[in-house]
């Protein structure tokens, strides 16, 4: 479809044989909220990874964060990627993960990762500047970008913050401000994983109205285990279930359908959508 | 230190007190300038008066030290190449000059009849001048662009540069021919026409090293608050974050270990005609390990401190040196271990404690806040 700026074709990811994500076919049209549900280890994170570029075919080796925590103790996975993700008619799968940002895929990892030591304020400054050469890093900022840095601070409300170290920011907090260095970057496709973990009922709200804002102007994938966020929420769901589209559809269409139930209830003794 | 300031930058566009924030700013450099220029030489001997020119070389090489460990998070054990590398630069010119018409007398006894390729342009000041930063920075950034690319971080990017080092020492001593080997370049006559041994020249060359202080001092400060700067401390804190913002990591890393390295170079350039003497003994393992704990002495993460660090230490192993010839070298070993221990934040990051601790006692405006995460300075030891 001409519509489509995501295109994922025949996606298969393995990690030492075992396929991760098994012919994996999905897209996803500009300007549209698309949230992504599935048990644990049906490659809701695999996916982000390899859109992400933080699998690719030729890295050999996965850079752990927790999600893989167990399986990464000592030794070199042999990864193999195979198949395509277009993005606005680039092959992200040649792609490193600094040039698929600069395409304009962001994304937000699920345990948010900020820096530290740098203020609210300068943790978006850092993420505005990722276009510029490096000559230009070395000028001060200009008045139009520290605009930009300040807009996209209040857009998740933290401009009462912005001097604040990032580590003395809330885990709700972090999140946030981990969603303004995407916004300041004005990515056409955003990735976040799991964005609203760790928040309160209040900070979810907000969470949740503000990817309302945010669909229309920029494409977005959610990947989420709270399922009152995702009946809140969502406008589209799509169901993995190892490695494959198991369904797509509406969220009440999605836990009506029995498939769907026997998958979660199988796996594990909780209702569709519980947090592992 | 520029605490207020920096947060009142943020808050208005306009900083609303910019005549304060300047004299601020300026504030450490008159100081420094006025201890350098009119204090010392007035009350140091000139046996001192040198001795601080070499500390302040050091101070020149601490600075670029800091920029890469302290604010970048990357520690390299192998400062000792592009030291040595500028001072060799340095050299060579030098002994080119005192060799006159005829080949450096080294190569005479190894047996060289003409002067090699690679040494004839360093006959010219316009060429080895240059190269004291160029050959480090240059060299620096292609070695470290490849090793960063291949993500090697942490303590494997430590041994990394410990070989190189070793490697780098063992290359010079192998190559008596070309280096003079084991016994390095010296026997040196003049620099630029002024005599080596005169103290006018010693005394010159005590301003242009402090002059070189400042100069590059104020080249850092600014590097550290420009935007690029602010990247350098993501770099430290999350890098694959900074990779995940759109940055080619390895690009940044290996133009900040170029930029430390051309500094380096230029103090191994100042240190040569102080000493009269490069050996590949400046260049080596132990001299690089030497040269990372001026930085974690004095407290990464600040400029000051480093500063500070590679003249108090320095100035420590000279006085002691002097007074226990047999036994300094355990002081010395204990003062480092000492430091280590008892002040991990180095003599700047312990200051900075009492002042916080003494403003939070006193309720002041930096409560609640801690100074360390605004002035960006390392939060892990790595």
């Amino acid at each position: 479809m001409p519509g489509d700026l995501l295109r994922i074709e025949d996606l298969v990811v393995s990690f030492d044989g075992f396929r991760v994500l098994d012919d994996l076919t999905l897209t996803l049209g500009r300007g549209e909220l698309r949230f992504l549900i599935g048990p644990n280890g049906a490659g809701k994170t695999t996916l982000m990874d390899v859109i992400s570029g933080k699998i690719r075919a030729d890295s050999g080796k996965v850079m752990f964060d927790n999600s893989h925590a167990e399986e990464a103790v000592g030794h070199v996975k042999v990864i193999e990627v195979s198949g395509h993700i277009t993005f606005e008619g680039k092959e992200l799968t040649k792609m490193r993960e600094d040039q698929i940002v600069r395409a304009g895929v962001g994304r937000k990892f699920q345990t948010p990762s900020v820096f530290g030591s740098l203020t609210v304020f300068q943790n978006v400054e850092v993420a505005a500047g990722f276009r510029d050469s490096v000559l230009k890093l070395f000028a001060p900022m200009s008045g139009e970008r520290k605009e930009r840095v300040r807009h996209a601070i209040e857009r998740v409300g933290l401009q009462a913050r912005h001097a604040v170290p990032a580590s003395a920011l809330s885990h709700g907090e972090r999140q946030w401000l981990e969603i303004a260095m995407l916004l300041v970057q004005d990515p056409r496709l955003l990735l976040l994983d799991e964005p609203v973990a760790g928040m309160t009922g209040r900070e979810r709200e907000r969470t949740g109205e503000l990817l309302h804002t945010l669909e229309g102007d920029h494409s977005i994938i959610v990947t989420e285990h709270d399922m009152d966020f995702v009946r809140e929420f969502s406008r589209t769901v799509t169901v993995l279930h190892m490695g494959r589209v198991l369904r797509e559809g509406r969220v009440e269409e999605i836990q009506a359908d029995p498939v769907v139930q026997q998958v979660y209830i199988g796996r594990s003794h909780t209702t569709v959508g519980a947090p592992a | 230190m520029a605490m207020s300031a920096r947060t009142s930058t943020l808050t208005s566009p306009v900083p609303t007190n910019r005549l304060l924030l300047l004299a601020r700013e300026a504030a450490p450099f008159v100081i420094a300038a006025v201890l350098l220029f009119v204090v010392a030489p007035s009350f140091l001997s000139d046996f001192r008066q040198n001795l601080l020119a070499k500390f302040l070389c050091y101070a020149i090489l601490a600075i670029g030290i800091d920029l890469i460990w302290g604010y970048t998070g990357i520690l390299s054990l192998g400062h000792g190449v592009w030291f040595g590398l500028g001072g060799y630069a340095m050299a060579m010119y030098m002994k080119l000059q005192a060799s006159g018409d005829s080949i450096p007398d080294f190569m005479n006894w190894s047996g060289l009849e003409s002067l090699p390729w690679f040494w004839a342009p360093f006959r010219h000041a316009w060429f080895a001048l240059p190269m004291v930063m160029a050959g480090p920075g240059v060299l620096a950034f292609v070695l470290g662009y490849l090793v960063f690319r291949s993500r090697v971080k942490g303590a494997y990017f430590a041994i990394v540069t410990q070989a190189l080092a070793l490697i780098m020492s063992i290359f010079f001593v192998g190559q008596q021919k070309y280096t003079g080997g084991t016994n390095g370049l010296t026997n040196f006559d003049e620099l630029f026409g002024m005599p080596l041994a005169d103290e006018s020249t010693q005394h010159t060359l005590y301003y242009i090293t402090a002059g070189l202080v400042l100069v590059v001092y104020a080249a850092a400060l600014w590097m550290t608050r420009s935007p690029f700067g602010r990247l350098l401390v993501a770099v430290r804190d999350d890098e694959d974050r900074v990779r995940f913002a759109g940055y080619n990591v390895g690009l940044i890393k290996a133009l900040v270990f170029a930029v430390s390295a051309a500094m380096a170079g230029l103090a191994g350039a100042l240190f040569v005609p102080q000493v009269g003497i490069i050996s590949p003994a400046n260049l080596g393992i132990v001299p690089s390990i030497e040269f990372v704990l001026l930085v974690a002495v004095g407290g990464r993460g600040s400029l000051m401190g480093a500063v500070i660090g590679a003249v108090v230490v320095s100035w420590t192993k000279s006085t002691l040196s002097e007074s226990y010839p047999d036994t300094w070298s355990y002081f010395y070993g204990a003062l480092f271990v000492g430091a280590v221990v008892l002040f991990p934040a180095g003599i700047v990051g312990f200051a900075r404690r009492m002042r916080d601790e003494a403003a939070h006692r006193l309720g002041g405006r930096t409560a609640g806040v801690p100074a360390a995460a605004l002035e960006g300075r390392p939060s892990d030891a790595r």
